[in-house]
């Protein structure tokens, strides 16, 4: 009988390769019940967790055992058919009532895996790899007993009153459960026992072990009646198994079964292979009391052999075709029922093969197989491929479809005048938005990947060559931050002139709030992620925290303050007082005060640690809550006016234009990793700024854009100018996650860059030439909105140009 | 059957050899390293104890029913030059790197498939769980589809178009995105083309 609960630990595979196989389960306790005459329950488990019992006689699914976690491992029947119970590897064992499925009790207790169970009448013994057997109550739940052996135990007998099982030392144990003591312990072994059976009527116990030898015992006496040893001189290093019947004791190996005689030492009867016999290895067997032996094999077929006179009788089943692979089998006198597992169905793996090969073709291939048939489109459109393709594009989730067409994107058209380039007609632009009303498209419901990808391609191409489908001008003057807020549509804040700060609804280029009561003219603005505050410093050394939603005003902090640094609610802020403040800015109250040696200009901070330029132009990493200073990182030899943090991968980049040098520092190790020199022997009198995304790093200085990778030390890629470059000096650059980079002029001219290339991709705004009034162009890019500040002379306005696409 | 591109591996002699019998029952030898490569038979050998060389030179051969001589024989092939290579990386296959004399070993072993062979050996490399070859399969067959339209595929793999044409139209709507990508894979190859034309030169 194939025994499921007794699966050794060292096959998993051989158990994984199980897990699908049809047992019946009628006679797992003892060995004599007929199929025939009581008739039966079939108990699966499979890959979902679930055990499935079904009807043997109409072979109907009867009821499914749910609430195991974990690979499910054993099961046991009662004899009256009352109980099932099931023990999966999340230590739980579950008592079932077997003529309904409801759940009887789950009993806990076990620290480790349950490897094996055994139940009479209605008690249970459980072993586990915590190395303690627990005896049960089914019918109440109790635990009765708590037998600690010092052993794994991964096979347990139970009679009722002893428990055999293989303890320390390859010995076989004989405790009696009542009064927790140990019988015999059985040595001879000397490697791992695999398979054990306990015949209580005779006081029998077979016990085989992995050093190729079958041991039989007498557990009254406590003696070895028969030591049989199953190929001489050689282990048993693979799966094996055997069965006892009468004298009669049968065990396969690999491809071979042999029968013995336990009386007198064990003497063998019977070799059966050969011609006749199984060419794959047999995976079970099965005695009957006729004399006859049912074997089945990996191959799938099932034969018939006499134990008597030692010969093959007939194929059961033969081969049928070749996609049976594994037999599991179960016999009565009277019945025979075999559990196989079929290659899935060919379509299946079919379908895994062609995964395989969309895995290898170009999206666009993709694209076009999707349209060969139904099937094509299913696996063209299979979700996993499409994410990898994202993926290694570096292209994740982002913000939901915006749709900027209506409020100031309908009535303020950015217009030629503004000098857009290349905009859309109004038909076309009209097209453009009704194409937009849908968000997410059908494409999105069969395979949100390929939908993201498609998205981020039309984005890229909105970017690279489209014609501007939306624009918007507002009439104010200072940009200061395009602020994104999670799942909302995105805000800006600006300042005009007269000192008030107004925040912008990006989605429909209206104003959301202006905020009044300025003491001077802002210096900077910061927002919080969650878009609950707005944080702003002004020109007399305050900072005011204020509502985001309303523009209200919370708290107003005291403080000269030069620079701060917005984490969360935590707010860094360094001052002329030569100290760094950080403040909770929900409660207005000051956290710390850290004293240092010279004015902070440049801070940033990533909620533990803060990093500034201090005393002798070092670039200083400081822990907030210890108050400790982890590094001070000297190299620069003059002011450093430009400072970035990356919290995520340690990084600090600083630049200096005194010195000519940018420095890319790992914090974490307190090294510079990179030096890099812009002009060599020349000082930077002018404009100057930077930004880092992924390993690119994109610095502008008068007309000139350079991109350096910073990894070994930080080599040039590109060197931006020329025949389309930027004539006149650059005031503002944006580097993009799909490798584009914006730049923005003096003379008004915003051009799109591509740093992996390092070519001119086009203009966006284009400068007019012979206009004089224009001199400064600001920007701010998300991966779907531009927004930039132009200022003239006479005038001043944003130029907003929406760059997104739904999601087909 | 040919012998396959110059240079192919040999099992050598004092090798420990596998045994393994094709769908038409004809007795093929691998050396141990080579049918390391295939997952089944990996799995096959922890679990009848081919754990060591005195137990395999005993083994009798294992029977893939599935496999027959001809793909076998190529799979062989395959597994005795790949024996050496370093393990495949399923979970990152495209990350996997293969010396420029290997690939060309195998362009030239799977130019000698023919449609027919390709997609028995492709199912006997499935049966046997042999990753690298699988993949390399999978390449080919991608290979034979880059490029062609819809009609061109239906009409090579002989398939029938089941859309209605509703949904036929609602594909062609998708169009506009299958133009980008059409031409942004043509200006990368541009690119790569341009790049490994300098190189051929000098």
């Amino acid at each position: 009988m194939i025994r499921r609960g007794d699966r050794n630990v060292s096959r998993t595979d051989m158990w994984n390769l199980m897990r699908q196989v049809f047992v019946f389960s009628e006679d797992d306790f003892k060995y004599t019940i007929s199929l025939q005459v009581r008739p039966g329950l079939i108990i699966t488990g499979s890959h979902d967790y679930k055990w499935r019992v079904w009807n043997f006689e109409d072979a109907q699914p009867a009821f499914t055992l749910t609430g195991q976690n974990g690979l499910l491992y054993s099961y046991q029947v009662s004899e009256d058919r009352k109980y099932i119970v099931c023990s999966g590897l999340d230590g739980t064992v579950r008592v079932w009532y077997g003529q309904t499925g409801a759940q009887l009790h789950v009993l806990q207790g076990h620290t480790h895996r349950i490897s094996c169970m055994s139940l009479h009448g209605t008690t249970l013994v459980s072993g586990s790899w915590d190395q303690t057997l627990r005896v049960w109550d089914i019918v109440d739940g109790k635990c009765l007993h708590i037998l600690a052996v010092a052993a794994w135990v991964n096979f347990v007998k139970f009679d009722g009153e002893r428990v055999v099982f293989d303890g320390q030392a390859f010995a076989v144990n004989v405790w009696n459960v009542h009064t927790e003591e140990c019988l015999h312990m059985l040595t001879g072994h000397t490697e791992r026992i695999n398979s054990l059976l306990f015949e209580p009527e005779r006081d029998l116990v077979v016990s085989g072990s992995h050093d190729g030898t079958i041991r039989v015992w007498d557990v009254q006496r406590g003696t070895c009646i028969a030591n049989i040893v199953f190929h001489e001189g050689s282990r048993l290093s693979g799966y094996f198994e055997m069965q006892l019947r009468g004298n009669i004791l049968a065990c396969y190996y690999a491809s071979e079964v042999k029968v013995w005689d336990i009386r007198e030492g064990g003497s063998c009867l019977h070799h059966l292979h050969g011609v006749n016999g199984h060419t794959s290895a047999i995976t079970s067997l099965q005695l009957l009391d006729s004399g006859l032996l049912v074997t089945g094999s990996m191959n799938g077929s099932v034969m018939l052999w006499d134990v008597d006179k030692g010969i093959f009788i007939r194929d059961l089943i033969p081969l049928v075709d070749h996609r049976h692979y594994y037999w599991n089998l179960e016999a009565s006198e009277t019945s025979l029922v075999c559990g196989v597992r079929v290659w899935e169905d060919r379509s299946g793996e079919e379908t895994k093969i062609a995964y395989r090969i969309i895995a290898h073709l170009t999206p666009h291939d993709l694209m076009s197989c999707a349209g060969v048939s139904r099937t094509w489109q299913r696996i063209c459109e299979d979700d996993q491929t499409w994410r990898q393709k994202c993926f290694e594009n570096g292209y994740v989730e982002f913000d939901a479809p915006s749709f900027r067409f209506l409020g100031g994107w309908a009535v303020k058209r950015a217009n030629e005048q503004a000098g857009i380039c290349s905009h859309m007609d109004l038909q076309e632009a009209h097209q453009n938005r009704q194409a937009r009303e849908i968000a997410y498209g059908q494409c999105y419901e069969r395979s949100p990947w390929k939908s993201l990808y498609l998205r981020k391609k039309r984005i890229i191409s909105n970017w690279r060559s489209r014609a501007i489908q939306s624009s918007t001008v507002l009439d104010d003057d200072l940009l200061y931050q395009v602020l994104y807020q999670k799942n909302q549509s995105a805000r800006i804040i600006t300042s005009f002139h007269d000192y008030k700060l107004r925040v912008w609804n990006a989605g429909d280029a209206q104003p959301a709030f202006t905020l009044s009561g300025q003491r001077g003219s802002g210096y900077s603005y910061q927002g919080s992620e969650d878009g609950k505050y707005i944080v702003s410093s002004e020109s007399d050394g305050t900072v005011r925290v204020l509502c985001g939603k309303t523009g209200a005003e919370l708290h107003f902090l005291t403080d000269l303050i030069l620079c701060m640094s917005l984490h969360g609610t935590t707010l860094v802020s360094g001052s002329s007082d030569l100290t760094l403040r950080v403040w909770d800015i929900v409660d207005g109250k000051c956290l710390h005060i850290l004293a240092i040696e010279a004015e902070a200009y440049f801070v940033k901070f990533d909620g533990k640690r803060v990093v500034f330029i201090g005393h002798g132009f070092t670039v200083n990493v400081w822990i907030i809550h210890t108050e400790e200073c982890l590094h001070t990182l000297t190299g620069h030899t003059g002011p450093v006016d430009s400072l970035l943090f990356e919290p995520e991968r340690g990084l600090v980049v600083s630049g200096s234009s005194d010195d000519g040098t940018i420095r890319v520092w790992d914090v974490q190790r307190g090294t510079c990793i990179a030096l890099i020199g812009c002009r060599h022997n020349l000082r930077y009198t002018g404009n100057f700024g930077m930004q880092l995304r992924g390993n690119n790093l994109a610095c502008y200085y008068a007309s000139e854009v350079k991109v350096w990778d910073i990894r070994e030390g930080g080599s040039c890629l590109h060197h931006l100018h020329g025949g389309n470059g930027q004539t006149s000096t650059i005031t503002s650059l944006q580097l993009l996650d799909s490798g584009l980079l914006v730049t923005g002029s003096r003379n008004g001219s915003v051009k799109l860059w591509d740093v992996k290339k390092g070519t001119f991709v086009r203009d966006l705004v284009r400068s007019r030439w012979g206009d004089p009034g224009r001199y400064y162009c600001n920007l701010k890019a998300s991966e779907t909105l531009l927004v930039c500040g132009v200022r003239s002379v006479e005038e001043a306005k944003l130029i907003l140009i929406d760059l997104d696409a739904s999601y087909p | 059957m040919a012998d396959g591109p110059s240079g192919a591996k040999k099992c050598r002699d004092d090798d420990v050899l596998f045994r393994v019998k094709s769908k038409e029952d004809r007795e093929y030898t691998l050396s141990k390293k080579a049918a390391q490569l295939s997952g089944t038979i990996h799995h096959y050998s922890e679990n009848y104890g081919l754990d060591n060389d005195e137990a395999i030179m005993k083994m009798e051969p294992m029977s893939l029913l599935e496999v027959s001589s001809e793909s076998l024989h190529h799979i062989i092939r395959w597994c005795e030059q790949h024996r050496n290579c370093p393990i495949w990386e399923e979970e990152k296959w495209w990350q996997n790197e293969r010396d420029a004399e290997l690939t060309k070993w195998e362009d030239e072993f799977m130019a000698e498939m023919t449609s027919e062979t390709l997609y028995n050996l492709f199912l006997a490399a499935n049966f046997l769980d042999i990753k690298c070859l699988l993949d390399k399969c999978a390449q080919s067959v991608a290979d034979m589809i880059k490029g062609k339209s819809v009609d061109e595929i239906r009409e090579i793999w002989m398939l029938e178009n089941d859309f209605t044409p509703e949904e036929e139209e609602k594909i062609k709507n998708e169009n506009p995105w299958e133009a980008i990508l059409r031409y942004q894979e043509q200006l990368e190859k541009e690119k790569e083309e341009q790049a490994s034309q300098p190189a051929a030169s000098s």
